[in-house]
């Protein structure tokens, strides 16, 4: 499957995902017309691609997530669940950033103006970190097996092993990309808590950074959408006192997409942006 | 890349024998506990194996791993002159210490079959909807569907394009539409894109997989060809994060 150039036309029309309401359809082109003609589109778009998503369909139980899911769109930022729609300058303002996290994510800006950004895990092809593994816009695939979940990223063949034995992470437990996982469920929410992370990480492509003492709490829900598309609602608490004041949600959905299976991605073929003159997050 | 024999030495002998029995049960319609500790209750199990067939699902290692692959009888592959020249290079190249001659010197995936000998352990999980192996080496991963006759025409890639089935009680795994970037073995056998490979399993006993793969390549070689292997449970041991790119500077 040819993702690269399916990616650059949906990045060009779809942009920035908004912080989305149940069922919402994806952000589309703008269009003529009144707006009522306009939703009408949008909504015959959506029902469209729910029904193609759904030729095999996602599993019924709403603890099986298993299968493949794919987020729309891409988000470089990771901001704060609001009630309400906020402009994306609005959006940052809500990061509860420490004087440390302010000055850094400026730096971040600046230097990206400048044509210089600072290198990103990914860029070397290390594992992407978490969340920002989860704002890749590429499918993962849940598979369930006894006291295990395990996510299958295609993007640089990430692998996220959810623990679900409910015993804490052993004490010789090493710091990572990806971190250490432990998931259990409260009702139909599959609750991951992950901690143990290396710092080499960011928790967004665009400028957010974190430390040793990041926590990541997701809460995972499967719900239908008003199209009859099924996707999974993950609520993403970030938590680093070093970064961060106080603890703050943010959100990402991943529709159902029974038509596709993940493709092989070799990061590692094409990596141009191997340790050069000391530049790197390489250790 | 440092090889994990140590840790290969110290693991094998660690399969707990108290789990024997309890790993698999041919033809139950339900997972068996693969995990002394696995908590059948914190999760549910959706994903069944297909009814009626052994269930591979569990952590593995190759017994013999890394080395250079024989045919089963313990002979050498029957590489054609082409074959003959190529493997050759590649030997002398490593021979006098140029390792970048390997295509994994750079982190690129390891191709099948020499995936299965890389000295890591990975896991089999084997479900309803398909099976995948998940190595512990550069956390890579194989995604493979139920069915016969992959299609040659899918894109060239390091893994291939597989399907599995089931020959009796045999998980059969066809692989078809390789790149001509990888190594059959540790050692530089070659191969080009119009190499297909088929691997068996066949549990040998809760703990011990049989396994077979079948060359053919009619560019590198005279006649397809059968190399043997064993896999060992390793309930105890559990996949570390493993990333090349970091741990292996160019």
């Amino acid at each position: 499957m040819r993702r690269s150039a399916w990616l650059a036309i949906s990045f060009t029309l779809i942009g920035t995902v908004s912080l989305a309401q149940e069922g919402a359809p994806p952000a589309g082109p703008p269009q003529g017309g009144d707006p009522a003609a306009r939703a009408a589109a949008r909504d015959k778009r959506s029902a469209a691609e729910a029904a193609e998503w759904n030729k095999n369909p996602a599993p019924q139980d709403p603890r099986d997530f298993s299968g493949v899911w794919w987020t729309r769109g891409y988000d470089r930022t990771f901001r704060p669940l609001s009630d309400h729609p906020v402009s994306p300058g609005e959006a940052a303002s809500l990061l509860p950033l420490t004087p440390l996290e302010a000055a850094s994510r400026q730096h971040h800006l600046d230097m990206e103006k400048a044509g210089t950004p600072i290198a990103d895990a990914p860029t070397q092809c290390f594992p992407h970190g978490v969340p920002r593994l989860v704002a890749s816009p590429y499918p993962v695939q849940f598979v369930y097996s006894p006291g295990l979940i395990t996510l299958l990223h295609e993007v640089a063949h990430n692998v996220r092993f959810i623990h679900l034995d409910g015993k804490p992470a052993p004490a010789d437990t090493p710091r990572t990309f990806l971190g250490y996982s432990a998931g259990h469920w409260e009702g139909n929410t599959l609750v991951i808590v992950t901690d143990h992370f290396n710092d080499r990480t960011q928790i967004d492509e665009e400028s957010l950074s974190h430390g040793l003492q990041l926590k990541v709490t997701e809460r995972m829900t499967k719900f239908t959408n008003r199209f009859g598309g099924v996707e999974i609602r993950d609520l993403i608490t970030i938590e680093d006192p070093e970064h961060f004041t106080k603890p703050w949600t943010a959100e990402r959905l991943f529709p159902w997409r029974g038509d596709i299976h993940l493709a092989e991605y070799s990061c590692e073929e094409n990596n141009r942006n191997a340790p050069i003159n000391g530049i790197s997050v390489a250790k | 890349m440092k090889p994990r024999t140590q840790m290969l030495e110290c693991r094998a002998p660690a399969i707990a024998a108290a789990i024997a029995g309890l790993c698999v049960v041919v033809g139950a319609p339900v997972f068996a506990a693969t995990d002394p500790g696995a908590n059948a209750d914190a999760a549910p199990v959706f994903e069944q194996p297909l009814p009626g067939t052994p269930n591979f699902t569990g952590k593995w290692v190759n017994t013999r791993a890394g080395g250079r692959l024989l045919t089963a009888t313990g002979g050498e592959p029957p590489l054609n002159d082409k074959g003959k020249a190529e493997y050759a290079r590649r030997q002398a190249a490593l021979k006098s210490g140029d390792h970048k001659i390997d295509p994994t010197s750079t982190c690129l995936m390891h191709g099948i079959p020499r995936l299965l000998y890389a000295p890591y352990p990975f896991l089999i999980l084997q479900t309803t909807r398909n099976v995948n192996f998940v190595h512990e080496v550069n956390h890579t991963f194989r995604n493979i569907y139920w069915g016969q006759n992959p299609s040659a025409d899918a894109d060239p890639t390091y893994l291939g394009s597989s399907l599995a089935h089931f020959d009796g009680k045999t998980l059969v795994i066809d692989s078809v539409a390789f790149n001509d970037l990888t190594w059959l073995d540790y050692s530089g056998l070659p191969h080009g894109e119009k190499l297909t490979v088929q691997e068996r399993y066949t549990l040998n006993d809760p703990q011990t997989i049989n396994a077979s793969v079948t060359i053919t390549d009619p560019d590198f070689y005279t006649a397809p060809w059968t190399t043997r292997f064993t896999l060992k449970r390793q309930p105890g041991t559990s996949l570390k994060e493993n990333v090349c790119m970091d741990t292996h500077q160019m």
